[in-house]
């Protein structure tokens, strides 16, 4: 402690002065050596950042799911010989059921709100101009319920999915794709013989590419390019049996409902619900036609992954540090051993053993310190590089240049010390005759 | 040449009120032995010195290699202790001080003179001048200012930004003489000064010492060259660790 208390301010800015005056003398030498720090600081911040935007990005789409949904989807069989009956049908019969869903809302506990949907794919026209695309069927709380937002006019009410109105709500890419210059409110769009009057559009679905039913998902819906009628309307006009008509062959299936979200009412309750409709769903599906897809569980998922990742990425910068530091010493004790003659000098003309623990621990720290700074600015660019030339999220949080930086001040200070002493216990004599 | 050298570094009138030979002594070496421990044997690099120099001395020490002349240097520089004796400089003891205090003692009352002149490479001429005071805590602009009429003293007052690699021998023994100069030290001890010079700058050097000792500087030279010691007005002979001869040789 006497060290730093008898340092007065004005003795430590020259000593600084000096601490530079001796590292510049050696530029490539002391740029090679703050290079591991650099590295480390580096690495620290930019692993950070992108670990952090990457579980950002994740929850994010986790939580536009909804934390508190529980979604059931249907799944085509993947071994259809074993529904014999259904293959003489030529109609392929398979997940959510109208009984599925009752039951649901009569036994789960905790089940406030259920959004069923089905799906017939067809092209959409307006006028002479088509697109390939989805009619989708669902009910008026929809988009409480996944918490998309309204871009212009109106979702669908209750009143007109009990009227079964030939009513829909575009998606913004079916919007801009089917009217790419009119205004689409009040337009009709047909699909196959029938035909819907828009009365709003929906922003796209965000989770489209979501937690692990992306690929299947992303693959039926046309990219989003959707039409929302309610789900009323959609039997209506389109019935049960979707056909589909493919080079040489034609397929069709009967699906009741191609998603189910059911929403429950308080977060701790979301994992018996989902527990209770797996048992439910197990009774009904033996073949296992459907897929269970609790967010709340992927966000725990993938906070407890993100965990591991911090732990690992914490594990690799602290070693990149530690090398640094390694590094920097090996430098540091060449270099008293080069100066020893210096050292023997100022011991001469009146340096105390402090004072040259303090050169040689100042030296130090400005090069780590220095090599930290560089670090910080390497540790933010990176990121930003990412973030333009990838287009990932990268979050940089402002706590983490400022903890990298005091880390590689403290290397500085701990391999420094033992180079620094070293260098104060020289015999005075023994170092001014050294050649 | 310049003629008061010391002006620059004496506010007081310590130099001009001491005079050669006289007064209380600066340096008292009472039985000042020092021993080596070599493998089994111990070695008597001095065996039992008792010294006097007073304030105004101009001493040249000599002797054959291996007569303990750099351990008398060591010792006299505070850089070593005595093994047996007593050492008081300025009245005060510092055969038994501290590490710390030893430095205080070397940084405030005493001036190096090297033969390989010493200076540090990194810095300016002006810089190295003022390596003394920075260690005496001088505030930066009192030891700029020191610095600065101590290297115009020297005649290197063109050079004040210069680093030892662009000077010529001669001209960084300057340097180091300025440098001792700048804490105003007690004494000033020269090792070999002139070892490395050619006869003109070595020359030169032994003019600015004349010059030092006119002002009345204390100034202890290290030496094997017997010409160099006839410029002194005391020679001090050693021999296997002892004084063999102590004389002072001027007229004064």
């Amino acid at each position: 402690m006497e060290l730093i208390h008898g340092m007065s301010l004005f003795r430590l800015k020259r000593s600084v002065v000096l601490g530079v005056k001796s590292l510049w003398m050696h530029k490539l030498r002391s740029l090679l050596t703050a290079l591991g720090i650099v590295f480390g600081v580096a690495s620290v911040i930019s692993m950070l950042a992108i670990g952090e935007g990457a579980s950002y990005e994740a929850q994010q789409q986790i939580k536009d799911l909804g934390s508190q949904n529980i979604i059931l989807e249907s799944v085509k069989p993947t071994n259809t010989t074993t529904a014999g009956e259904q293959e003489r049908s030529l109609i392929l019969e398979y997940g959510l059921t109208y009984n599925d869903l009752a039951q649901i809302q009569a036994t789960v506990p905790g089940v406030q709100l259920t959004v069923p949907s089905r799906k017939v794919k067809d092209f959409l026209w307006n006028k002479s101009q088509s697109v390939d695309g989805t009619a989708f069927g669902t009910v008026a709380w929809y988009p409480k319920m996944k918490n998309r937002e309204m871009i212009r006019g109106r979702f669908f009410t209750e009143m007109e999915m009990k009227g079964r109105s030939p009513v829909c709500v575009l998606t913004q890419s079916l919007s801009r794709n089917l009217f790419p210059l009119d205004e689409p409110i009040g337009q009709t769009v047909r699909m196959q013989t029938s035909y819907f009057r828009v009365v709003g559009v929906i922003e796209d679905n965000p989770s489209v590419a979501a937690a692990e039913s992306e690929l299947d998902r992303s693959a039926e819906s046309s990219d989003g390019m959707e039409m929302m009628i309610p789900i009323s309307t959609l039997e209506d006009h389109f019935g049960e049996v979707l056909f589909k008509y493919r080079s040489g062959s034609f397929e069709a299936e009967k699906v009741e409902f191609h998603e189910v979200t059911a929403r429950i009412d308080h977060a701790d309750n979301v994992m018996p619900a989902a527990l209770a409709i797996q048992h439910l769903l197990e009774r009904n599906h033996k073949d296992g036609d459907y897929k269970m897809t609790v967010p709340l569980d992927l966000l725990r998922r993938a906070e407890r992954t993100k965990q591991i990742f911090n732990i690992v990425l914490g594990s690799i910068a602290a070693i990149s540090l530690l090398v640094g530091g390694i590094g920097i010493m090996n430098i540091m004790l060449a270099t008293v051993t080069e100066r020893t003659r210096e050292i023997g000098i100022r011991r001469a003309l009146g340096a105390k053993k402090k004072d040259i623990v303090m050169q040689f621990l100042i030296e130090t720290v400005l090069l780590s310190g220095a090599g930290g700074i560089l670090g910080v600015g390497v540790g933010v660019a990176i990121p930003m590089a990412v973030t333009y030339f990838a287009g990932m999220v990268t979050i940089i949080q402002f706590w983490a240049p400022t903890l990298a930086f005091t880390i590689s001040v403290m290397i500085g200070v701990l391999f420094g010390i033992y180079p620094a002493i070293r260098a104060a216990e020289m015999n005075p004599v023994e170092a001014l005759r050294h050649e | 040449m310049p003629d008061s050298l010391t002006d620059a570094a004496t506010a007081d009138s310590r130099a001009i009120t001491y005079s050669g030979g006289s007064g209380d002594p600066v340096i008292e070496l009472c039985g000042v032995e020092k021993h080596y421990q070599m493998g089994s044997f111990l070695v008597k690099a001095l065996r039992g010195i008792d010294l006097k120099i007073f304030p105004g001395d101009y001493i040249s020490i000599l002797g054959p290699s291996g007569c303990g002349k750099s351990t008398m240097l060591n010792i006299l520089g505070c850089l070593d202790q005595p093994s047996i004796g007593q050492y008081m400089l300025n009245g005060q003891d510092v055969s038994n001080l501290t590490d710390d205090d030893l430095s205080q003692v070397r940084g405030k009352e005493l001036g190096f003179i090297f033969q390989s002149y010493n200076l540090i490479q990194q810095l300016s001429v002006v810089e190295n001048i003022e390596v003394p005071l920075y260690y005496q805590g001088v505030p930066e602009k009192d030891s700029r200012e020191i610095a600065v009429s101590l290297a115009e003293k020297v005649g290197l007052g063109t050079r004040l930004d210069h680093k030892p690699t662009e000077l010529s021998g001669g001209q960084q023994q300057r340097v180091a003489i300025a440098r001792a100069l700048s804490n105003d030290p007690s004494v000033i001890l020269a090792d070999e000064a002139t070892g490395n010079l050619d006869s003109k700058s070595g020359g030169d050097i032994l003019e600015i010492f004349d010059q030092l000792n006119a002002d009345g500087k204390t100034l202890i030279m290290i030496t094997h060259d017997e010409a160099m010691a006839e410029r002194t007005s005391r020679v001090i002979r050693l021999k296997d660790g002892d004084i063999a001869f102590d004389t002072y040789t001027s007229e004064q």
